[in-house]
């Protein structure tokens, strides 16, 4: 029998995430007066929906050690777009429908370009950053679209009893994705094509494939996310979105998910995405300067990466 | 102390890895101005060997002399400073940078802080041009052949004085008009007194260069002597009969049937990479079909492209007598093949993933309904493991944590959730331990009784020899010839008559 080894890097590997999320969630309730009530837990989970929906998609493409670093500008681009067939046309279905398609199709020009043209993801989604921010400008003149429905800003002001509605729409989208990720075959084939992508192809996967429809799905989640941004901020703002994808990679880095792809979770990414929610919440509430938490979440980040590097090695080392 | 009359003594080296003695003892004694070969078959520890020269491994055990001095402990860089350039069988120039750079790369001449590009390229230059070679220093090294950088190489090896350069096949990638041009500056460079050590497989090549011969068999030395004494057949006789035990040669019982799978004519042209041309062979159910050749030969770059990994140009190929085509490894898989790589680590296993991930990915659609059914995947493996005896704490292990054997093990399940007709096999016991060596062995008989017919590329001739019904010799991207059980010539000897023939271009 080969002996099972467990070792500091393995466990950190399955639990160390959640640890730390209890120790600086009961650290918080302690020291931070205002921390721990309904009305500020709702407020930080409301605060993160946007970004952890983008988060889950990012863990897909980062399992697949890719990387979509456009976030910010797809976000604007597909919620000014939605936001104006709403005013338009006052259609809530009209409008989600647009911005779904119009993610798709962000998702389907991106993974085309990476799989076809041997592009590197970084290279391709720093041009559609550019280009992306751009065409919310044009799409909007440069204004603020205005006037949106009553339904349309439910999606991201809207409570169900308790609940925000943007938090039921993530926990929704958190189940799909789930079950796309742990219990069909394409699931395992991004980790399989993340892991080692010639042992894939050589199974009869096509990586190729994988990271196109990946995308695709990516795109999808960029769709709603610009629904619940946009409706929380009442209007298409063809500014809105600014460095979000630094919050969605953050949230799937701290989660445990390796940059050099093949592991990962997306209770992982829900859990690093609380974790760096809580950290920014406790910081407003004791009044840190906001480039103070700035310069915090670049420290997260790295240090999240350290962490990674180290327990890999670890790993190793066992083997 | 009198003054050595070799310019490099290598005396009782002793090299072990983990699990091989790779080298056993083995002397070498190179004269200076002279064409030293070493001979031997694949793994017989040549390379380890010329690695330990510069520097690359240190020898657990043995010492060595140069110019009669004993060296202790050195590096690469110490080898280079003291005279000895070695040319490694895969070149790494740095292509965008010109001539002059990759021969200076690291040693650059300098003016103060700064490089003297100036004096480097006009030496380059003069260099370039004692050498005859046509080439200029100021040219990317992208825009010379293969053949272009060898004799770079040489020139560099040159620009350090070396008295003993070392070249590790340097012909297994080139033509042979440039087989000439290196030729000839290998003759000059021997009667300028420097001493070559040349690894070659090829008997024309050996016969032509070579003023001293040694032969390494197993890690062991087998002999040396001068060039002279020795012709093909002599030279073969002792390069082959390594002794390897734990083969479970294939039961001769097993009914061998129709044809199964055939192969006509397959070429692959230089723009799919020109690996192999006019392969024609027919496989039949129960018949395990070895596929014998010196490391290059093509043989994997053949079973490649008809898994769907790498393309072929031209040729057809029949499954049970119907012509398919294969552009993918999905293809291949939904038609019957399967392939079991060589480096199980690159191509066989996700490493960070589970047994139970493994042995499913394959045949993924068998296990799913709707959603996967992690259960029916569970019992699979755990069939796979009992059938194939694979030594695991649980399914949730992952692949990587495991010895090499269990590895292909859980390779070999991943393929048999699935109906497989053809199952090719490359280097199956490759860096296994014995035991369960022969325990995949009494798999091959097995799997070849249930009706599949099997390819099998090997290096080790006694394991081609024992589970083989027929031997298929490639050199060169060519077959060299087919040899049945029944026939005189399956042999050692035979094989390696026909895989260092020679090919005539």
């Amino acid at each position: 029998m080969e002996k099972k080894k467990i070792n500091i890097g393995q466990f950190y590997g399955k639990y160390g995430i959640f640890i730390i999320l209890a120790v600086i969630f009961v650290v918080s309730s302690v020291a931070v007066s205002g921390f721990l009530s309904m009305y500020n837990i709702m407020n930080i989970l409301l605060a993160i929906a946007c970004t952890t929906t983008l988060a889950l998609g990012a863990t897909f493409i980062i399992i697949l050690g890719n990387i979509n670093i456009a976030y910010g500008s797809e976000l604007a681009f597909v919620g000014c777009i939605s936001c104006i067939v709403n005013v338009k046309t006052g259609s809530l279905l009209l409008s989600v429908a647009v911005a779904i398609i119009m993610g798709l199709a962000l998702g389907a020009l991106t993974g085309f370009v990476i799989t076809k043209f041997s592009v590197p993801a970084f290279i391709m989604t720093l041009a559609l950053t550019e280009a992306a921010r751009g065409g919310a400008v044009l799409v909007t003149d440069g204004n603020t679209i205005s006037n949106l429905t009553k339904s349309y800003t439910f999606m991201g002001q809207g409570y169900v009893g308790p609940i925000p509605m943007a938090i039921i729409i993530l926990a929704a989208a958190f189940v799909i994705m789930w079950i796309i990720l742990n219990k069909t075959p394409f699931g395992r084939y991004i980790y399989a094509v993340g892991g080692n992508s010639k042992a894939a192809e050589a199974s009869g996967i096509k990586p190729a494939r994988i990271i196109f429809i990946a995308y695709l799905i990516d795109g999808v989640l960029v769709g709603v996310a610009s629904l619940l941004l946009m409706a929380r901020l009442n209007s298409g703002v063809p500014g809105a979105g600014l460095t979000y994808e630094m919050d969605a990679i953050t949230a799937v880095i701290v989660g445990g998910t390796s940059m050099s792809g093949g592991s990962g979770t997306l209770f992982g990414t829900i859990v690093g995405a609380v974790i760096v929610g809580i950290i920014n919440n406790v910081q407003t509430l004791i009044g840190v300067d906001s480039n103070v938490q700035r310069v915090v979440k670049g420290c997260i980040i790295v240090l999240a990466v350290i962490i990674d590097v180290i327990s890999k090695k670890s790993m190793k080392k066992s083997r | 102390m009198e003054k050595s009359q070799y310019v490099l003594e290598m005396k009782n080296i002793v090299k072990v890895f983990p699990g091989v003695r790779a080298l056993d003892g083995v002397d070498l004694k190179v004269r200076p101005g002279s064409v030293h070969v070493i001979c031997g078959e694949n793994g017989a520890g040549k390379s380890t060997l010329m690695k330990i020269i510069n520097g690359t491994y240190v020898a657990d055990e043995g010492e060595m002399f140069f110019n009669g001095k004993k060296i202790g402990s050195h590096t690469v860089q110490d080898t280079l400073n003291m005279g000895i350039a070695m040319i490694y069988q895969e070149l790494n120039p740095v292509l965008e940078m010109t001539v002059a750079e990759n021969i200076w790369l690291g040693r650059e001449p300098k003016r103060g802080k700064f490089v003297d590009y100036k004096k480097m390229y006009r030496d380059t230059q003069t260099l370039l041009d004692k050498l005859q070679l046509p080439y200029k220093a100021n040219q990317k090294m992208y825009e010379l052949s293969i053949a272009g950088h060898q004799l770079i190489e040489i020139a560099k090896a040159i620009s350090v004085n070396a008295s003993v350069i070392i070249m590790d096949e340097p012909s297994s990638a080139i033509g042979n008009e440039e087989i000439e041009v290196l030729f000839k500056q290998i003759f000059s460079l021997r009667d300028e007194g420097t001493a070559i050590i040349y690894i070659t497989h090829k008997m024309d090549e050996i016969f032509r260069i070579a003023d001293d011969i040694t032969i390494i068999r197993d890690g062991k030395l087998v002999e040396e002597g001068p060039a002279h004494c020795y012709d093909p057949e002599k030279l073969i006789s002792r390069m082959v009969g390594r002794e390897i035990s734990n083969i479970f040669p294939k039961d001769s019982t097993v009914p061998i049937k129709d044809v199964i799978f055939e192969v006509k004519n397959l070429t692959q042209e230089k723009c799919d990479g020109g690996r192999f041309r006019d392969i024609s062979f027919q496989l039949h159910a129960g018949e395990i079909l070895g596929f014998a050749g010196l490391v290059g030969a093509g043989r994997s770059e053949l079973m490649r492209a008809i898994f769907g990994l790498d393309k072929y140009s031209s040729g057809s190929v029949y499954i049970e007598g119907k012509e398919v085509r294969i552009k993918n490894t999905r293809d291949a898989i939904n038609k019957g093949i399967a392939m079991v790589n060589e480096d199980r680590r690159t191509y066989g296993l996700i490493l960070e993933r589970s047994i139970h991930d493994n042995i499913s990915l394959v045949n993924m659609k068998k296990y799913t309904k709707g959603l996967i059914n992690d259960k029916k995947i569970s019992k699979d493996t755990e069939d796979m493991v009992r059938l194939l005896q694979i030594k695991i704490a649980d399914e949730n292990v992952e692949a990587g944590t495991l010895s090499g054997g269990n590895q292909q093990k859980v390779v070999l399940a991943k393929w048999l959730t699935g109906d497989v007709k053809i199952l090719i096999l490359d280097e199956p016991t490759r860096g296994i331990d014995v035991g369960a060596k022969s325990e995949i062995h009494k798999l091959m008989t097995e799997f070849a009784r249930q009706g599949m017919g099997i390819i099998m590329i090997s290096s080790e001739l006694p394991e081609v020899l024992g589970m083989s019904d027929r031997v298929i010799v490639m050199q060169e991207g060519i077959i060299q010839g087919i040899i049945s059980r029944d026939e005189a010539q399956m042999t050692q000897e035979g094989i390696m008559k026909l895989a260092t023939r020679g090919v005539k271009r």
